[in-house]
C-alpha cells in the first residue's frame, strides 16, 4: 500500500458538553474517492473539517502528505487550504456579491494570480462542468444545480490534492445531484486528485472508492478492511 | 403575541436588543444634553445681564437709588469679578441671588471665593476686597460653581456714574436681542446675544441633532438582514402583511421606549459629571442643563415613534415580498437621482448668492433659499450617500489590488445602503463643523492680532493699572514698590496743553464749540527710559531729550507750533497752574503701535510726551508694573493696588486678551465638545455595526475562510468596505461645507471687503478626525472577524 | 426466500411441533399470506433428510402427527452461517433480512453487524453499478438508475431498521 495522501489517526473533539469524535481514524490514498457516510450527528462534517485543517482536533493527530497539520497555526493551515485543498459544502457557500466566474476565480486570487489570468482559468473550467452559460450571472440568479457546479469548478481550479464535499447534493434533485457528482468524481479522477465526501445517501457515496461509516463519532464500517 | 417575539429569543437575540436600546439611549441623552445646553447658555447670560442696573427714562429726576460698578480682574489665572454698589436712599431691588444689597463696608462673596478666603493664598485676596465679609450669594446669582464674584457695598463719592432704579429681580433674560422689556415704567436691557452668535448656536444645535437622529436609525437597523428574513419566514407560513408590520413595528417600538427610559437615566446621571468637565469660566451647574419641557417631550416622545416607523421600514420588504427576501434578491440599485437633492441644494445656495439682495434684506424667499438650501444640501449627503457607496464599490473591485479590495468593492455594489448608512452620520457632522469654523471668525470680537496689540509691546507679566481717582493712586504706590520680585513701577501721567488765550474746556459755552485747532493737546509724562525696560523693545528715539513728539500722534504733519501753553489735567481742569513751554524741533519718539491703540484699558495718549515735568503733583494716572513672572509676585502687586474699583483693574496684557476672549472661546469650546461626543457616539456605533453585519454575513466569511482566505483579507475587505465610501463621502461633504460656506461669507461681507478666508486646515482636521474616529471604530470589531468565521456557520443558509 | 432457514431460527429456542412451528411463523412473518402447512411439512422433512433437525418424539395421539423435531449441531451451523451471510443485492429482499434480524434479535445475537455486512455489500454493488453508468448509453444508464434507486431503498430502511433495534428487540421479548 502506498503512503496514504491524508491521514487521521485517533481523533477527539467536543463542543462543549457534546463529543463530536470520539477515536476516529480514517485514511485517504492519492487519487482515491472516499465516502463517510453515517447519520445527523454522527461527526461526519467535524471529522471532514479537521481532516480539512479547518478545526483543530482536542486530541488525536492529521497528516497530510507525511506532515503534520494538526498542531499548525491558523495561517499556516489557511495557506495550506488555499494551496492544496479544495472545497463544496452543501449550500455552495458562494460569495453572493461576485459573479460566477470570480467566485471561481478567487482561490486563484487569493494565491496571488493576476485577475485576468485568474478569470480566463475560471472561464474554462465553468466550460468544461458545463454551467458557461451563468459565467456572469451572481449566485441569487441561478438554479441550485448550477450554482453547486460553480462551487464544484471553484475547488478544482486551483488543481488541489484533496477536495472536501460536505454533503454537496443535499439540497438538490436527484438528477441534478447525480449531474454534479459526476462533474466532480469525473473532473477529480482525471486530475488525480482525492475527495472526501461527506454524506448520508448512499447513491452519493456509491460514487465513491470506498466508504467509511461513522456512528457516533466513531468509525464503525470501513469498506477497505472487509 | 408580537410582544414575546420581539422580547424573547436566544440569547444573541436579546443581546442585539440591548445593543439597539443602548444606541437609542446614547441618541437620547445627547439630544436631551444638546436640548439643555440651550438653556445654560441662556441661563449664564441672564445672570450675567441681572448684575447690571436698569435705568429708567425719567434718568435725570433720580434722586434715589443705585449705583453700580463691575471690575473685571484675574486671580491667579481665574476671573474674579466684583460688583460695587452704593445705593442711595432707601432699599433697592438686589440682584438675584442674595436678598438685600450689602452696605457700606460690606461684602458678600460666591462659596467659591468664600473658599479661596480661607485658603492657603488668601492674603492676596484680602486686601482687594475692601471691607467685612458678611454673606454669601446664592447659586442662583451665579454663572456656575466655581466663579469668583463679589457684591461690595461702597460709601458715598467713591463710584462715578448715574443712579439707576435698581436690579432686574426676576429671570428676564432670553436669547432675542431685546431692548424693551418694559414693566412698570422701570426698562430692564437684557443684554442678548448678537445675531450671528444665535445663528451659529442654532446650526450647531441642528449639526448635532441630524447625526444623532443617524445614529438613532442606525441603532435600529442591527441586523437587519436576519430579521427580515425571520419576518418573510413568518410571513411565507401564513401571517399576513399586517402583522408582520406589526410585528416590526412592536420591535421597533420596544427598542424606542428601553431607549427613551435609558437616555433619561442616561442623561440624568451623567449630568453632573459632565457638567463639571466642561472647560468654561466658573465651570457648570448641572440643575442648568436643564432641557425645556417641549424638548424633552419631544425627545422621550418622538424618539420611540421614529424607531417604530424603523421598524415598520425594516420589514415593509418582507410584507411585501417574501419570496424576494427568501431568495436574497438583490436590493433595487441606487440610481443616479440620488444626487438630485445635493445638486439642488447646492443651486440654492448659488441663488441666495446671485439674488444676495433679497437675502440681506431679509426678504422670505432670500431667507428661504438660504435655510432652505442648507438644509438641503445636509439632507442630500445623506440621500446621495449609497449612490455614492456604490461608485465608490465599483471603483474599488475595479481598480483595487488583491482580493481584498475585489470583495470589498462588490459587496458595496450589491448593498451600498447599508454601507452609507454607517457613514453618512460622520459626513454630516464634518459638513456642520465645517460651517462653524468658518463662522466663527466672523463671531470673534475683532481682537487685532500681531502688532497692534498691547500683549506684543509690553514684556510678559508686567502689570498694567489704570487709575480713576487721584486719591488712591498715590496711597498705593509705596506698597507696589515693596513688593519681592516686581521692578520699580513706571508711572504714567496724562495731562492737557491748553494753548495760550484759548478757552479751557471747562469754559466751553454749550452751544459755542470753539475752532478745533483750538483744543487741547493732549501729553504724557513718564520717563521713557523707565518706560523701555517694561517693553519687549526699546522706545526708539529715547535719549537725553525732555520732550519729545509721539511718533503716533494725531495731529500729524506739522508740528504743535512752538508756544506757551497751560498745563491741565487729564480732565481739562486747571488745578497746578503750570506754565510750559514747547520748543520747535522736538526729536520724534517712536511708540509701539500696540501702546497707543487703547485696547486692554491702557494708552498713550497725546502728541507730546514729556520726561519728567517738576511741579506737576505725584498723582499716578496709570502704572505699569514689571514682574518676574510668577504668579505670587503678580498677585502681590495686585493685593499692594487695594481693592478694585475701577473698571479696567490691575491686570497683565495676556489676562486681558484672555477675558476679551473669553465668551467666544467658551461658546466655541462647549460646540467642540458637544461635536467630539457627537464622533464618539457616531464611532461606538460604527463598531457595533460593523461587528453586527460580520455576524450576519458569517456563512460566506466561513466558507471564505474554509478556502483557505487568510483572516487578513478578510479584515481588510471589511474595513475597505466602510473606509472607501467613508473617505468619498467625507470628501464630498468637506466640498460642500466649503461651498456652501463660501457663499454663506460671500453674502455676509459687504463689498469691497475681502472675504476672508476659508478654514482649510480646519476642514482638513475634522475630515481626519472623523475619518480616523470611523476606522478605528471599525478596526475595534474586526477581531469578529476570526468568530464569525467559524465552521459552525456552515452548517446553516 | 430463506423458508429452511427461517424454520432453523424458530426451532433453534426449543424443540417443536410442525404445526407449532407454522403457527410461530405465521405470527412473525407470514401477516400478507400464511404458509401452507404442506410447505412446511416437505421443508422440514428436507432439513431431516440434510441432518439439519432431528426428531425427538413422536405424539401419536387421535388426529394429525405430532412429530417433535430440534436442531442438531449441524443446523445451528448452518442457521449461523445464514446468518452472518450478506443476501445478494437485490430489490426486495427486505423481508429476508427483516427475518435475520427478528431471529438475531430473539437469540440474542448482535444484528446490528446483520445490517452492517448487508450494507456494505449493497454499496458495493451501488458503486459497481454506479461505474457502469460512466460514459454507457442512456438505455444502461436508465437500468442502472432503477436498480440503484431500489437499492437506495433498501438501504433506506436498513438504516431505519439499524436505528430502531433496542426498541424492535423491547418488543419482541
Amino acid at each position: 500500500m502506498t503512503a496514504p495522501l491524508l491521514s487521521a489517526t485517533g481523533l477527539h473533539l467536543s463542543f462543549g458538553e457534546t463529543a463530536a469524535l470520539a477515536g476516529a481514524s480514517v485514511t485517504v490514498q492519492p487519487g482515491e474517492i472516499v465516502a463517510l457516510l453515517g447519520p445527523s450527528g454522527s461527526g461526519k462534517s467535524t471529522l471532514l473539517h479537521c481532516l480539512a485543517g479547518i478545526l483543530r482536533p482536542d486530541a488525536g493527530q492529521v497528516h497530510f502528505c507525511g506532515t503534520r497539520i494538526d498542531d499548525q497555526s491558523d495561517e499556516q493551515r489557511s495557506r495550506l487550504r488555499a494551496s492544496s485543498f479544495g472545497f463544496v459544502f452543501q449550500f455552495g457557500s458562494l460569495v453572493p456579491e461576485l459573479s460566477a466566474v470570480e467566485n471561481v476565480a478567487l482561490p486563484l486570487r487569493l494565491s496571488g494570480i493576476k485577475r485576468k489570468a485568474a478569470e480566463e482559468r475560471a472561464h474554462a473550467w465553468l466550460e468544461r462542468l458545463d454551467v458557461g452559460a451563468v459565467a456572469g450571472k451572481r449566485p441569487g440568479q441561478m438554479s441550485g444545480g448550477q450554482g453547486q457546479r460553480v462551487a464544484v469548478a471553484r475547488a478544482l481550479v486551483g488543481t488541489p490534492r484533496v477536495v472536501f464535499a460536505d454533503e454537496p447534493t443535499g439540497a438538490l434533485d436527484s438528477l441534478n445531484g447525480d449531474l454534479v457528482m459526476e462533474e466532480l468524481v469525473g473532473a477529480a479522477r482525471a486530475q488525480g486528485t482525492s475527495v472526501v465526501v461527506v454524506t448520508h445517501e448512499a447513491r452519493v457515496a456509491a460514487y465513491a472508492d470506498r466508504e467509511v461509516v461513522l456512528r457516533d463519532g466513531q468509525l464503525t464500517a470501513d469498506s477497505v478492511l472487509t | 403575541m408580537g410582544l414575546r417575539l420581539a422580547l424573547g429569543g436566544d440569547r444573541s437575540a436579546r443581546v442585539r436588543l440591548a445593543l439597539m436600546a443602548g444606541g437609542v439611549a446614547a441618541g437620547v441623552a445627547l439630544l436631551l444634553g444638546v436640548a439643555g445646553a440651550a438653556p445654560a447658555a441662556v441661563d449664564r447670560l441672564a445672570t450675567a445681564s441681572s448684575r447690571n442696573v436698569t435705568y429708567t427714562e425719567q434718568q435725570a429726576a433720580l434722586t434715589t437709588g443705585v449705583r453700580a460698578e463691575t471690575s473685571v480682574g484675574f486671580w491667579r489665572g481665574e476671573p474674579l469679578r466684583v460688583l460695587n454698589v452704593e445705593t442711595v436712599g432707601p432699599p433697592v431691588t438686589p440682584p438675584r441671588g442674595i436678598s438685600s444689597l450689602p452696605g457700606p463696608g460690606e461684602v458678600l462673596v460666591s462659596p467659591a471665593l468664600a473658599a479661596a478666603l480661607d485658603g492657603p493664598h488668601s492674603a492676596e485676596l484680602l486686601p482687594r476686597l475692601h471691607g467685612k465679609l458678611t454673606g454669601t450669594i446664592g447659586d442662583a446669582g451665579l454663572v456656575g460653581p466655581d466663579e469668583l464674584f463679589a457684591i461690595a457695598g461702597v460709601g458715598p463719592g467713591q463710584l462715578e456714574g448715574d443712579l439707576a432704579a435698581g436690579f432686574p429681580g426676576g429671570r428676564g433674560a432670553d436669547l432675542k436681542y431685546s431692548t424693551g422689556q418694559t414693566a412698570g415704567g422701570v426698562t430692564s436691557v437684557t443684554a442678548g446675544i448678537s445675531d450671528e452668535l444665535r445663528a451659529a448656536l442654532l446650526v450647531a444645535a441642528v449639526g448635532l441633532i441630524v447625526p444623532l437622529m443617524v445614529l438613532v436609525a442606525t441603532a435600529t437597523r442591527l441586523s437587519a438582514a436576519s430579521r427580515e428574513r425571520r419576518a418573510a419566514a413568518l410571513r411565507l407560513v401564513g401571517a399576513t402583511a399586517r402583522q408582520v408590520s406589526g410585528l416590526g413595528a412592536i420591535e421597533g417600538a420596544v427598542v424606542g421606549a428601553l431607549g427613551a427610559v435609558g437616555g433619561v437615566a442616561l442623561f440624568l446621571v451623567l449630568r453632573a459629571p459632565l457638567a463639571s468637565l466642561v472647560p468654561v469660566p466658573g465651570g457648570l451647574f448641572a440643575a442648568d442643563i436643564a432641557p425645556p419641557l417641549w424638548a424633552a417631550l419631544l425627545t422621550v416622545l418622538g424618539v420611540p415613534v421614529l424607531t417604530t416607523l424603523a421598524g415598520l421600514v425594516a420589514v415593509r420588504r418582507a410584507a411585501v415580498s417574501p419570496l424576494d427576501v427568501r431568495r436574497q434578491a438583490t436590493p433595487p440599485t441606487p440610481s443616479l437621482r440620488r444626487l438630485l437633492p445635493l445638486a439642488a441644494g447646492l443651486l440654492m445656495l448659488v441663488g441666495a448668492l446671485a439674488n444676495s439682495r433679497a437675502v440681506l434684506s431679509g426678504r422670505w424667499y432670500g431667507t428661504a433659499l438660504l435655510i432652505g438650501g442648507a438644509l438641503l444640501c445636509l439632507a442630500g449627503i445623506a440621500v446621495a450617500g449609497p449612490a455614492l457607496a456604490r461608485a465608490a464599490g465599483i471603483m474599488l473591485a475595479r481598480f483595487g489590488p488583491g482580493p481584498a479590495s475585489h470583495l470589498a468593492g462588490k459587496r458595496l455594489v450589491m448593498d451600498p445602503a447599508a454601507a452609507s448608512r454607517t457613514v453618512t452620520g460622520m459626513a454630516l457632522v464634518v459638513v456642520v463643523v465645517g460651517w462653524l469654523l468658518a463662522f466663527l471668525p466672523l463671531l470673534a470680537t475683532t481682537t487685532p492680532s500681531g502688532q497692534g496689540v498691547l500683549v506684543s509691546a509690553l514684556r510678559p507679566a508686567t502689570v498694567v493699572a489704570g487709575f480713576r481717582s487721584t486719591a488712591e493712586a498715590t496711597q498705593v504706590m509705596s506698597k507696589v514698590e515693596d513688593v519681592q520680585g516686581a521692578q520699580a513701577p513706571v508711572v504714567v501721567r496724562e495731562i492737557q496743553l491748553l494753548r495760550d488765550g484759548a478757552t479751557a474746556p471747562a469754559d466751553y459755552a454749550p452751544d459755542a464749540m470753539p475752532d478745533p485747532s483750538q483744543f487741547p493737546l493732549g501729553a504724557v509724562v513718564v520717563d521713557c527710559t523707565q518706560l523701555s525696560e517694561v517693553l519687549r523693545q526699546p522706545l526708539i528715539g529715547c535719549g537725553d531729550s525732555t520732550i519729545y513728539r509721539l511718533a503716533s500722534s494725531f495731529q500729524s504733519g506739522a508740528d504743535p507750533l512752538p508756544a506757551t501753553y497751560e498745563v491741565l489735567d487729564r480732565n481739562g481742569l486747571r488745578s497746578s497752574g503750570l506754565q510750559v513751554s514747547l520748543p520747535p524741533d522736538l526729536p520724534v519718539l517712536q511708540v509701539p503701535d500696540g501702546l497707543v491703540q487703547g485696547i486692554d484699558g491702557f494708552q498713550l495718549y497725546g502728541e507730546v510726551l514729556f520726561t519728567r515735568l517738576p511741579g506737576l503733583p505725584e498723582r499716578p494716572d496709570a502704572v505699569l508694573v514689571g514682574t518676574d513672572g510668577d504668579p505670587a509676585t503678580i498677585e502681590a502687586v495686585r493685593a499692594a493696588l487695594g481693592p478694585l474699583r475701577t473698571p479696567f483693574p490691575p491686570l497683565t496684557a495676556e489676562e486681558a486678551t484672555v477675558i476679551a476672549r473669553s465668551a467666544t472661546d467658551g461658546y466655541a469650546r462647549v460646540a467642540m465638545i458637544g461635536l467630539a461626543l457627537v464622533v464618539l457616539v457616531g464611532g461606538l456605533s460604527l463598531t457595533v455595526t460593523t461587528a453586527d453585519s460580520l455576524r450576519e454575513r458569517r456563512h460566506a466569511h466561513a466558507a471564505l475562510a474554509a478556502m483557505g482566505a487568510p483572516a487578513r483579507v478578510l479584515r481588510r475587505s471589511v474595513l475597505m468596505q466602510t473606509a472607501t465610501p467613508l473617505l468619498i463621502t467625507v470628501t464630498v461633504a468637506v466640498g460642500v461645507s466649503a461651498a456652501a460656506s463660501w457663499m454663506y461669507l460671500r453674502l455676509g461681507t459687504s463689498d469691497g471687503v475681502p472675504v476672508p478666508s476659508l478654514p482649510w486646515s480646519g476642514y482638513g482636521l475634522i475630515a481626519a478626525s472623523a475619518v480616523v474616529a470611523s476606522l478605528l471604530a471599525t478596526a475595534s470589531a474586526l477581531p469578529c472577524v476570526r468568530s464569525a468565521a467559524h465552521p459552525d456557520a456552515l452548517r446553516m443558509e | 426466500m430463506s423458508f429452511p432457514q427461517t424454520l432453523l431460527g424458530l426451532l433453534e429456542p426449543a424443540p417443536r411441533h410442525g404445526y407449532d412451528l407454522k403457527r410461530e411463523y405465521d405470527a412473525r412473518f407470514g401477516q400478507q399470506r400464511p404458509v401452507k402447512p404442506g410447505q412446511v411439512y416437505g421443508t422440514l422433512s428436507r432439513l431431516l433428510r440434510d441432518g439439519a433437525v432431528s426428531v425427538v418424539g413422536v405424539d401419536r395421539a387421535d388426529g394429525p402427527d405430532r412429530t417433535t423435531y430440534a436442531l442438531t449441531a449441524d443446523g445451528v451451523t448452518h442457521l449461523e452461517r445464514w446468518l452472518a451471510e450478506p443476501e445478494d443485492a437485490t430489490p426486495y429482499l427486505q423481508s429476508t433480512v427483516y427475518t435475520k434480524v427478528v431471529l438475531a434479535l430473539l437469540s440474542g445475537r448482535p444484528a446490528d453487524r446483520i445490517l452492517d455486512s448487508q450494507r456494505t455489500a449493497h454499496l458495493a454493488v451501488m458503486r459497481e453499478l454506479t461505474q457502469r453508468k460512466r460514459g454507457a448509453a442512456l438505455s444502461t444508464t436508465l437500468a442502472c438508475d432503477f436498480s440503484l434507486f431500489h437499492l437506495e431503498a433498501d438501504l433506506r430502511w436498513l438504516e431505519h431498521t439499524a436505528a430502531r433495534l433496542t426498541r424492535l428487540a423491547q418488543e419482541l421479548s
